[in-house]
């Protein structure tokens, strides 16, 4: 069939192929050679706008691209984030492993940051251009360096913190002093804790075998904390939440009167009253940081992503977006009042040694005497079938 | 007229990438990832059987409850769905598009505003229990009704009851209903019709609806966890804890490929007793 054939004016399509009078054969040749120009163009880098953006692939918690993004920093500077949400920090590490080019900046679980760096997945950190890290609270950044650091090198850098409190209704509930308060009878079938295992064995952990490095117990405590565990299960909690968002529906559905939770899921309560205290046995805090991947593609670019999460705008944008705290001291009178009336900015200092405590990474090679990371994930799996 | 098995085959070469891509090539992945192991993060791709061992010691169990909870849920759907079916076909006369309009309807409801609809209905303050309370008939609120295996069966039925009703349905509109009423007509009584004719000729469709209820509720782990409550874990759970907390995607492999081999197997048993049930006597 012949494509150069005449038609009348009503058939418009084959009109205009009649345009360019070809043969099958011109037309087979003519694809041939507009497919070998494209193969050509993929090749030598595609197609791109004449001024395109910077991408930056983050691979993050979904809400904490609010701190990267705070501002028109974004806009004003010609990059784009490809975001990638987390579903637990161990995907960082998988992806980091399988196809480190994919992750440009992320934020990996903070006590597994020097694992990371000690396997070779993060970039150290210049602190040089980080300019805003030096306005970081003191007590967080002592906190912090622990976990954070390398061989004295800095592989990931604050931008926020919470901690696990004991939540409770407290329109029902007067203010609790210990873990254990959450064992009364008259919370039996009207309590819950999450299915975090980490918080959970740091939390229960430490409350039953009295170690205060939860996450290096040895074997028999484990089994101590895992036995406890069980019969709390079977015999007081109402449920274990699926997610910390839903432990602040179950209070809101009024399931629950207490919980081991995080500050920030007492407005998710809704019209409940949620607060919260800090027990006398401790409470576990977590600190979230950005970090480098090893093979990022654009050094620079993510410099300047991490100093704008650590800046006045980017700590605002990001706190108030997820009702998290800050790290930056000069943010704070940009802050909420509810912000400010959540979280202890006034004496961060003595709240971080006092309240919290700050856990290290668990045992990833068996020592003979102290329970792994697999351990506790058996554990935490031999509560969930008891 | 006869094609040309070249034809017949290029015919089905699209399909059957398609089969090969989506469907075989990664289960191939994950039963061979399956014999490797991992140790602090890291794979190793050294053969290895201990996957399967730990899913017999650690999983036999689990394993054991999911599909029991699977069968309940499945035979439940299967029975509700073939009155519903039978219903629309049969009784329903001119209503009878109007329902399977509204069975479909319910499939874009989506999969967790179910859940929520559930424990919204369930709850502590759920309608079941402040009707209940109003009406003067409980005093405190049943905390039973929700966060328990009943829960997750009385969820998931719902859930699955469309992907059930439509099958079923169906098969049954390929029934005359001549067939009905000579068997009417020759003195059959209402059961021996459904028995020898109705169900003999709705047989692909009853195993269609049991096989995708059973499936879809074997390997599910959100429902038990958003309504099954403390002691509600099934397989599904501990395989999204395998993958993602544990980075163990061998083991989960494992737990994966036994339940798919479990599942079918299971169903295969079912069918052939269905079957032999269900021969013309």
């Amino acid at each position: 069939m012949k494509l150069n054939r005449t038609h009348s004016a009503a058939d418009g399509l084959v009109r205009v192929r009649s345009l360019v009078p070809m043969t099958r054969r011109q037309l087979m040749k003519g694809t041939g050679a507009l497919g070998a120009a494209a193969l050509g163009m993929a090749a030598s880098g595609g197609l791109r706008p004449a001024q395109a953006d910077t991408n930056i692939k983050a691979m993050v918690w979904e809400g904490y691209d609010a701190f990267l993004e705070g501002g028109d920093f974004l806009a004003k500077n010609g990059l784009t984030l490809d975001k990638t949400y987390i579903g637990a920090a161990e995907e960082i590490i998988a992806k980091l492993r399988l196809n480190p080019r994919e992750v440009d900046v992320s934020t990996p679980y903070f006590i597994q940051v020097d694992f990371m760096a000690a396997e070779g997945l993060l970039q150290p950190l210049d602190l040089e251009k980080i300019p805003n890290f030096k306005n970081l609270f003191p007590a967080i950044v002592d906190a912090a360096r622990n976990n954070m650091t390398y061989e004295d090198q800095w592989y990931s850098v604050p931008f926020t913190w919470a901690s696990i409190p004991l939540m409770y209704n407290a329109d029902e509930v007067e203010p609790l002093e210990s873990w254990m308060d959450m064992l009364r009878p008259e919370f039996k079938g009207k309590s819950a804790i999450p299915a975090d295992p980490t918080s959970v064995f740091a939390t229960w952990g430490r409350v039953v075998t009295g170690n205060q490095s939860p996450n290096r117990m040895t074997l028999a405590e484990l089994d101590e904390t895992i036995k406890f565990l069980i019969d709390m299960k079977k015999n007081h909690l109402r449920t274990i939440a699926a997610s910390y968002g839903e432990l602040g529906d179950l209070f809101a559905r009024k399931e629950i009167l207490v919980g081991e939770g995080a500050e920030w899921v007492a407005p998710l309560a809704g019209e409940v009253r949620v607060e919260w205290s800090y027990p006398k046995e401790g409470t576990m805090t977590y600190i979230e940081g950005y970090s480098m991947g090893v093979e990022a593609s654009d050094p620079d670019a993510v410099y300047a992503l991490i100093n704008n999460a650590l800046s006045v705008e980017g700590q605002v944008a990001g706190a108030e977006y997820n009702g998290l705290p800050i790290t930056n001291a000069e943010a704070l009178p940009m802050l909420s009042e509810a912000n400010r009336a959540t979280y202890p900015y006034d004496d961060i200092a003595s709240f971080f040694t006092t309240n919290l405590r700050v856990e290290e990474m668990y045992l990833l090679e068996a020592d003979g005497t102290n329970a792994t990371w697999d351990d506790y994930i058996q554990g935490w799996e031999t509560v969930m079938k008891a | 007229m006869p094609r040309h098995p070249l034809v017949v085959a290029l015919f089905a070469l699209p399909a059957t990438l398609i089969f090969l891509l989506f469907f075989v090539g990664p289960f191939a992945y994950f039963a061979v990832m399956s014999f490797w192991s991992v140790s602090s993060y890291r794979i190793s791709r050294e053969f290895t059987f201990v996957n399967y061992l730990d899913v017999y010691r650690e999983y036999f169990y689990s394993l054991g409850f999911t599909f029991a909870i699977a069968l309940a849920i499945a035979i439940l759907t299967t029975v509700i769905a073939f009155a519903f079916a039978y219903l629309i076909r049969f009784r329903a006369g001119r209503w009878g598009p109007a329902l399977l309009f509204i069975t479909l309807i319910t499939m874009f409801g989506g999969y967790l505003v179910k859940i929520y609809a559930w424990r919204t209905i369930l709850g502590t303050t759920g309608i079941l229990n402040t009707g209940l309370l109003e009406l003067g008939i409980i005093s405190e609120p049943l905390p039973w009704l929700l966060y328990n295996p009943g829960a997750v069966v009385t969820t998931l039925t719902h859930f699955l009851l469309p992907f059930s009703v439509l099958p079923i349905y169906g098969s049954l509109r390929s029934i005359s209903d001549a067939q009905l009423a000579a068997a009417r007509d020759l003195g059959a009584r209402p059961a021996r019709t459904l028995f020898d004719i109705v169900l003999p000729q709705c047989e692909l469709g009853l195993v269609v609806a049991f096989m995708l209820a059973f499936f879809i509720a074997a390997g599910d782990y959100i429902t038990p966890r958003l309504v099954g409550g403390t002691s509600t874990a099934m397989v599904g759970n501990f395989v999204e804890n395998q993958f993602i907390t544990a980075l163990d995607a061998p083991q989960s492999s494992a737990l994966a490929v036994a339940i798919l081999l479990i599942s079918a197997g299971t169903i295969l048993g079912l069918r052939s007793i269905l079957h032999r049930a269900l021969a013309v006597r």
